[in-house]
């Protein structure tokens, strides 16, 4: 308890404020763990995957590489009270079906408005598009972008171009959408880090930053932030990011360890500050 | 006298293992309520904080001013020619980051050249005037004058840059 209110007490928070958590996941081909999964790999991943996401205690649960809308809406019936926003229809860029690593937006809040949207051609043509709710907290709108950018397979130059390309359109659309002091927060698999030689290059994250966003992985060292760790050639890395803006200076924190999933899920606890009351 | 110079190596000793040993410092408030927990990194206006209930941000002028002394204490050697020298080093990779970013989209959006034989005394086939290729944007006539593919005269001629020969008067080349 005692800690509960010193909490409180850091966050700042004031008469009217709610404590939003926000968790960002990247389920890796949920469910099954790989395309083309057996049934019996499907089941294994479900079961692991709902023995925890009920522990997050999340408000909004943003997930990526999720299959179809149909194992969204059975991952928010273990979520008391939530519901599934939206699981995008992204076209593969292959075969141009439907593909199978979708982003949804799960929250217990009601939401304005919620839609996805394919990347529009752009100059590098990037893969997916961005997932997007307007929440309405305490008749506050919080504006939530669920992206999964375009991953590191294939030519390294071309990965670069389509994840700042979509960064880029990203935010033109919060430019939009969101208006001056309305709080936004952009979460996901970005594919990229602030860390590794071989994506020095890479602006995705300073475009976002250079637009107003706030890391909120900014001031924690990297042995504290691996969101995927090592596995082969590939070094411990921190590709799942949450930026936020008009939210303060919130710290996100990795859940290590988690089963159910290459990526661990990154956990982020936002003050979102109500509508004064009319008669204050 | 003694007890000061007690309390300043006790304050040493905690600082060091604090901030270099990663073993949790005990922080005061302010308003008098205490916090514990180990100090990832700290700027000039806040410390962030592993707790035993998660990552914490705490803003410098929220400690009692023992908490500041000791957390500000740690990070003072050459902190003013480190920053100095970080903020020169951020400016150049954010140079070479715009440089590059250029350079990729020169070479994303521009598409890759196409493959043209070689019209050479290797070629199997037999020689035929050279007249545009379906790609090219330019071509230059056999008068020397460079039209380019919105112009009346572009249908004969072989393929150029766009600054080869003299420009066409009439689509300005």
């Amino acid at each position: 308890m005692r800690w509960l209110i010193l909490f409180a007490l850091f966050l700042g928070i004031s008469h009217g404020a709610d404590v939003v958590r926000v968790v960002t996941w990247n389920l890796e081909w949920y469910p099954g763990k790989k395309p083309g999964a057996t049934q019996a790999e499907r089941d294994a991943h479900v079961v692991e995957v709902s023995a925890v996401l009920p522990q997050f205690r999340a408000d909004v649960i943003v997930l990526q590489e999720v299959r179809n809308a149909e194992t969204a809406e059975q991952l928010a019936r273990l979520l008391p009270g939530f519901s599934v926003h939206v699981t995008s229809r992204f076209k593969d860029s292959f075969n141009g079906s439907i593909g199978e690593q979708q982003i949804a937006i799960l929250s217990r809040f009601p939401a304005d408005g919620a839609w996805a949207e394919s990347w529009k051609r752009g100059w590098a043509n990037a893969p997916r598009g961005y997932a997007y709710a307007k929440l309405m907290i305490s008749e506050k709108p919080l504006h939530v972008y669920g992206l999964h950018l375009k991953s590191n397979l294939g030519n390294p130059v071309e990965n670069t171009s389509k994840r700042e390309d979509a960064m880029e359109q990203l935010i033109d659309h919060v430019k939009s959408q969101a208006k001056p002091k309305e709080s936004v927060v952009v979460v996901g698999d970005f594919n990229t880090s602030k860390e590794q030689l071989n994506l020095a290059g890479d602006r995705t994250l300073k475009k976002i930053e250079e637009a107003g966003f706030f890391w909120a992985f900014e001031g924690i060292p990297i042995e504290h932030r691996v969101t995927i760790p090592g596995k082969g050639r590939y070094p411990d890395a921190c590709l799942d990011h949450i930026y936020v803006r008009d939210l303060g200076r919130p710290a996100a924190m990795v859940l290590k360890d988690t089963p159910g999933s290459d990526h661990f899920p990154v956990v982020v606890d936002l003050v979102v500050e109500g509508m004064p009351a009319p008669n204050k | 006298m003694k007890t000061t110079i007690l309390l300043i190596a006790a304050v040493i000793t905690c600082l060091g293992q604090c901030l270099a040993a990663d073993t949790p410092m005990g922080i005061s408030l302010v308003d008098g309520s205490k916090l514990k927990g180990r100090v990832m990194s700290s700027t000039e206006v806040e410390v962030t904080l592993m707790t035993d209930f998660g990552l914490v941000r705490l803003p410098l002028d929220k400690l009692s001013s023992e908490s500041r002394q000791a957390i500000t204490a740690g990070s003072k050697p050459d902190s003013e020619a480190l920053l100095r020298r970080i903020s020169e080093l951020e400016a150049k990779v954010s140079q070479l980051q715009q440089e590059n970013e250029a350079l990729r989209r020169q070479v994303v959006s521009t598409p890759a050249p196409t493959y043209r034989p070689s019209t050479g005394s290797n070629s199997l086939t037999p020689s035929s005037p050279q007249t545009s290729s379906p790609g090219a944007s330019h071509v230059i006539s056999s008068t020397g004058k460079r039209h380019n593919s919105g112009c009346r005269y572009f249908g004969s001629g072989r393929p150029c840059g766009p600054t080869d020969g003299i420009a066409c008067k009439v689509c300005g080349g």
